[in-house]
């Protein structure tokens, strides 16, 4: 894991993904690689501690005490203009795109486009050769599987046979459909009403020309999850409900051909300490309450681990200050040796 | 009213709030405490069509309802188009299920329009909907908002007007969970902001899951009888219930609370089973 360049760390909100990335790029910046971090949402606190003086979305050197740390934060509102006017094949259509009525809804509105803004700020540091190692914070997302769908989705609305089809016309797959379409169009005009699917056409047609833009990065993305640079750690806690989503997410990866490099199991309630025989009633509770935890927790951290095809780690919930730079770069050591 | 009472009056609960918090195990405990009372209840959720429930929760033997986009459209496009062949022939391509999947809030206007649909039959009397996390259930709210914008006849415009009226219906409410931590407390707060600034839902409750039971604190003279490793740990887990406590007086969400103490039981069921338990004694 120590010899990769990419990490994605992903998993289930609320089991401590963005601190586990940031103890990762500290412990990777300090043993000298030049690391950056992205992340999707950065948690106020946690981004005190690592001496974020704004929410902005512009690169900032973190000070680790050695080793050079980066971090900065997707601005997903904004970013779509930016892959838009990347892709653009000319000013114009640049500014046809963005001014369009249907673009703002579809950027708002279209699923995953977090995921997609995401997978799209990775990929430019991939390509970027001043960083060593990039450590991203996915966007929890309770389905996993829309993080790496979304470049799939966006070159498929994208399509040219989508385009085609509502132009009415066009490849040999369409004329085969040909009489349909017409049927079918009418059928959408029943549901959408005439005035959206005009809309909507001349929208795809400003589109046109951009679509190779977005295939080709689906593509580049697909590759790149895929590497052997690439190292993917899911984050998740000892539970029943977690360990099926966990299996579920196993089986996504499987499926696209991602391999699964370690699964961290964090927030571990630790046993209490031994108790001596006469301990007050109240607090006695509290200990058999606390050695239940325990139990629970392990049985399914076992269960979790033995299903994992990879390393696994496991987390002790700390009480007490985490978020230094200290305590977060043993934390990042921890995950990587 | 308590909790349950509040329940058994409603058509349809919400239950949103970031990821990982047990907005799932919330509904299905609050569907578990109403079917009790011999309420017809459903679980909702956002999982393909036909699915069954998850194994952990299917002999509870409540009714689960999974939705999901491209079915739910054709279900919907059929009462309009009525002939499922001409659907298959003309509708089911790659084409339309990319568009479908991928047109800006249809998704999401579709499963909404389903769930109006579901509350209106009858057939349940009561729909317990666990939500996809926060990101996705704002663009779930939003998507009537959006389309109406676009869609301005047809169907389509029709139903959304509908939807809205059920997003701000009485008959619907809006709970919201969290756990009793800073950072999800405090997203809870901007969520609920920005749930306020779409529609005027009835919110329900805010659910602040997890919490350490009241057993966890001890008077100061208990700990002082303690000593050594014990000693630390009592009061550390004291200390925390303390700053717990303080945590959800200073970032309250102005609702009604329902603070579900973290249960130590073996599985999901039992743990939604004792989350049942403590929400009908409310």
């Amino acid at each position: 894991m120590k010899h990769k360049r990419l990490y994605l760390v992903g998993g289930p909100g609320g089991v401590g993904k963005t601190t586990l990335a940031a103890s990762l790029g500290i412990a990777l910046a300090q043993q000298g690689h030049r690391t950056v971090v992205l992340t999707v949402d950065p948690a106020k606190r946690l981004a005190q501690a690592l001496g974020f003086t704004g929410f902005d979305s512009e690169l900032q050197k973190i000070d680790v005490g050695g080793g050079e740390l980066w971090a900065t934060m997707l601005d997903t509102d904004h970013y779509f203009d930016r892959v838009i006017s990347k892709f653009a094949t000319s000013p114009e259509q640049r500014d046809r795109v963005l001014a369009h009525p249907l673009y703002k809804t579809m950027v708002e509105n279209l699923g995953g486009s977090h995921e997609y803004a995401a997978m799209e700020r990775l990929l430019e540091f991939v390509k970027d050769p001043r960083y060593d190692k990039i450590v991203v914070d996915t966007p929890p997302s309770d389905n996993a599987a829309e993080l790496f769908e979304a470049p799939q989705r966006m070159a498929d609305f994208m399509d040219n046979s989508v385009l085609k089809w509502f132009q009415g016309g066009g490849k040999l797959y369409l004329q085969l459909f040909k009489a349909g379409t017409k049927v079918a169009m009418g059928a959408l005009k029943l549901i959408f009403g005439a005035e959206f699917l005009d809309s909507l056409g001349s929208f795809l047609a400003d589109l046109e020309g951009m679509q190779a833009g977005f295939q080709k990065r689906n593509l580049e993305v697909l590759e790149t999850l895929r590497s052997d640079q690439t190292s993917f750690v899911m984050v998740s806690v000892p539970s029943e409900a977690r360990a099926e989503d966990c299996a579920r997410f196993r089986e996504m990866l499987k499926e696209k051909n991602i391999p699964l490099d370690r699964l961290v199991l964090n927030r571990l309630e630790p046993l209490p300490p031994e108790a001596p025989m006469d301990l007050p009633a109240g607090a006695k509770r509290l200990w058999e309450y606390q050695k239940s935890l325990h139990t629970q927790q392990k049985a399914w951290a076992d269960a979790m681990e033995g299903a994992a095809p990879c390393e696994t780690r496991r987390l002790y919930e700390k009480h007490g200050p985490l978020h230094d730079v200290a305590n977060l770069s043993e934390l990042g050591r921890l995950l990587l040796n | 009213m308590s909790y349950l009472d509040d329940s058994l009056r409603r058509k349809a609960i919400f239950f949103t709030g970031k990821g990982g918090v047990g907005k799932s195990t919330l509904a299905w405990a609050t569907a578990l405490a109403c079917q009790r009372r011999g309420r017809k209840v459903a679980v909702v959720g956002w999982q393909p069509a036909g699915k069954p429930a998850p194994p952990a929760l299917v002999d509870l033997g409540i009714p689960w309802l999974g939705l999901d986009t491209l079915t739910t459209f054709k279900e919907y496009a059929l009462t309009l188009i009525k002939f499922e062949r001409l659907y298959d022939s003309v509708l089911d391509n790659r084409v339309l299920r990319t568009f479908v999947l991928a047109a800006p809030g249809l998704s999401d206007a579709v499963i909404a329009g389903k769930i109006w649909e579901l509350v209106n039959r009858g057939e349940y009397e009561t729909l317990l909907i666990d939500m996809p996390s926060s990101g996705h259930a704002k663009a779930f709210f939003k998507s009537p908002l959006g389309l109406k914008k676009i869609f301005k006849m047809g169907f389509i415009a029709r139903d959304t007007e509908r939807v809205l009226n059920l997003f701000q219906s009485n008959d619907v409410r809006l709970d919201l969970v969290t756990l009793p931590e800073e950072l999800p407390l405090r997203e809870c707060q901007l969520l609920k902001g920005e749930l306020q600034a779409l529609h005027s839902f009835s919110f329900g409750y805010a659910h602040f899951n997890q919490c350490l039971p009241n057993f966890a604190a001890f008077e100061p003279t208990e700990l002082d009888r303690l000593e050594g490793e014990v000693e630390r740990f009592a009061r550390a887990v004291s200390t925390e219930h303390a700053e717990q406590a303080s945590r959800m007086a200073a970032h309250g969400l102005g609702l009604p609370t329902v603070k579900i103490p973290r249960f130590a039981t073996a599985g999901w069921k039992a743990s939604v089973q004792s989350t049942a338990d403590f929400l009908e004694a409310l």
